[in-house]
């Protein structure tokens, strides 16, 4: 008899701990379904906690982005733009070449022609040009279909402006170099020091004028001669007087002696003057001569004409 | 004997392949040159997203470092889309795989291509003509 109580108890006992199981799972929200109750629940979290590969940064660049790095870069060369443009320069082409960025590379050009402009040097112009054109480089690349789209280092828009930009410090660059050089350029020679001197004529008038000289020297040399002989003649004179004695003999010989010598220093002289003067002048009528016939071809000639019953000028020449 | 005998060969060879790699890279009609055996060129080539994934493994080993150099006049130097610096170019880091590469000095092109890198870790050095 006392199993049948322990029979129906095992029933119940099934019964309640087939409701108990039952109950929860009827309950239960249907978005904690997925909640780790059941076993394929837990395996569902094993396959998520495996290491999965980590996906690809997307590496992309907006524009907002860029102007953010930008512009704490433009402030700072802004602030030594006026007192040392170099180093703006500087500031602004070192990191445009880290960012890649285009307007910085234009700012920097900028700065380097405003240092240009201020130390009159054409050198930190000329780099400023080249940071315009590595600015170029980049502002056609970006119309390029190469250029990766999420490399939005300035807006689509503003490329055409960005370009007209950057020309225009080219072209502003290069109007200054030329100005530069201008002034840098050494001042032209005065126009009085430009003249040169007309070369004298080859017209024998070098050998006429020594000609004269040595001849004028020449007759000198005569003169010497005469004054030599006039002298000579007086002491002669002296000394053959037969009263003359003593001192005055001695001095009127001395003089005799002086006489002489002027003699024939005047003949030397007289004969080196007047061959070497007569010489040259001989020479130099006859260069005279031949230059004027070489020169004197297309030269008019006004000449007088008288005759009888003829008075008149003639006028002749060659053409 | 057989090493003597076979020293004349192998300095033929050596001397008839190095001319002739160095002639195939720069007759290039872009005026790009390789100066690297190891390095693929292909010029006026594009590079794919599918080629760029089939290369992961190969992207996954030590840089390659990069000289790019001119033989006169000036350029900018862009890899993958952006811009990579100015001309010359020194030990530029980059990943070893393929890179589409473009040359330009303002308007004009000098190079462009996809230029593949096998070796991880090696320095290349790329001349470009203009």
């Amino acid at each position: 008899m006392r199993s049948t109580p322990r029979v129906r108890s095992t029933g119940l006992r099934s019964a309640a701990l087939a409701l108990s199981i039952l109950v929860p799972t009827a309950t239960l929200p249907t978005t904690a379904s997925a909640a780790p109750v059941f076993g394929f629940a837990k395996s569902k979290k094993k396959k998520k906690s495996k290491p999965k590969a980590a996906p690809e940064p997307e590496n992309r660049l907006t524009a907002q982005e860029a102007a953010d790095a930008r512009a704490p870069i433009q402030s700072r060369a802004q602030g030594m733009l006026d007192s040392d443009p170099g180093s703006a320069a500087s500031l602004l082409a070192e990191e445009a070449r880290k960012l890649g960025d285009p307007i910085l590379f234009t700012d920097a050009a900028e700065a380097y022609k405003a240092q240009g402009a201020k130390a009159r040097e054409v050198e930190p112009v000329e780099s400023g040009m080249e940071e315009a054109r590595i600015a170029l480089d980049i502002l056609y690349f970006l119309q390029d279909p190469r250029a990766d789209a999420k490399w939005e280092i300035i807006p689509e828009g503003e490329i055409p402006s960005q370009i007209d930009r950057a020309r225009n410090v080219l072209s502003e660059g290069e109007a200054l170099i030329a100005e530069i050089e201008k002034e840098k350029a050494p001042p032209p020679p005065p126009e009085g020091s430009k003249r040169e001197r007309t070369p004298a004529p080859k017209d024998g008038r070098g050998l006429i004028a020594g000609g004269s000289l040595l001849t004028v020297v020449g007759a000198g040399g005569l003169g010497m001669i005469g004054a030599g002989i006039a002298m000579g003649v007086d002491a002669q004179k002296t000394v053959e007087d037969p009263t003359v004695t003593g001192d005055a003999f001695d001095e009127a010989d001395a003089k005799g002696k002086r006489a002489n010598i002027i003699t024939y220093a005047g003949i030397g002289v007289a004969a080196v003057g007047l061959a070497g003067g007569i010489a040259l002048l001989v020479l130099g009528v006859k260069k005279r001569k031949a230059y004027r016939a070489d020169h004197a071809d297309t030269a008019l000639h006004l000449t007088p004409t008288l005759g009888p019953g003829l008075a008149g000028v003639s006028l002749s020449g060659r053409f | 004997m057989k090493l003597r005998a076979l020293l004349p060969a192998l300095a033929l060879a050596a001397g008839l392949a190095a001319p002739m790699i160095a002639d195939a890279a720069c007759s290039d009609p872009t005026g790009l040159c390789v100066n690297s055996g190891s390095v693929k060129w292909k010029s006026d080539a594009n590079l794919s997203p599918a080629q760029k994934k089939k290369e992961k493994k190969l992207r996954a080993g030590s840089s390659v470092l990069l000289d790019v150099t001119l033989d006169g006049g000036r350029a900018t130097v862009f890899l993958d889309g952006r811009f990579a610096g100015v001309a010359p170019l020194s030990s530029f880091s980059i990943e070893p795989g393929s890179h589409e590469i473009q040359v330009r000095d303002g308007n004009r092109i000098l190079a462009e291509g996809v230029v593949t890198f096998n070796n991880p870790g090696e320095s290349v050095k790329l001349e470009i003509h203009h």
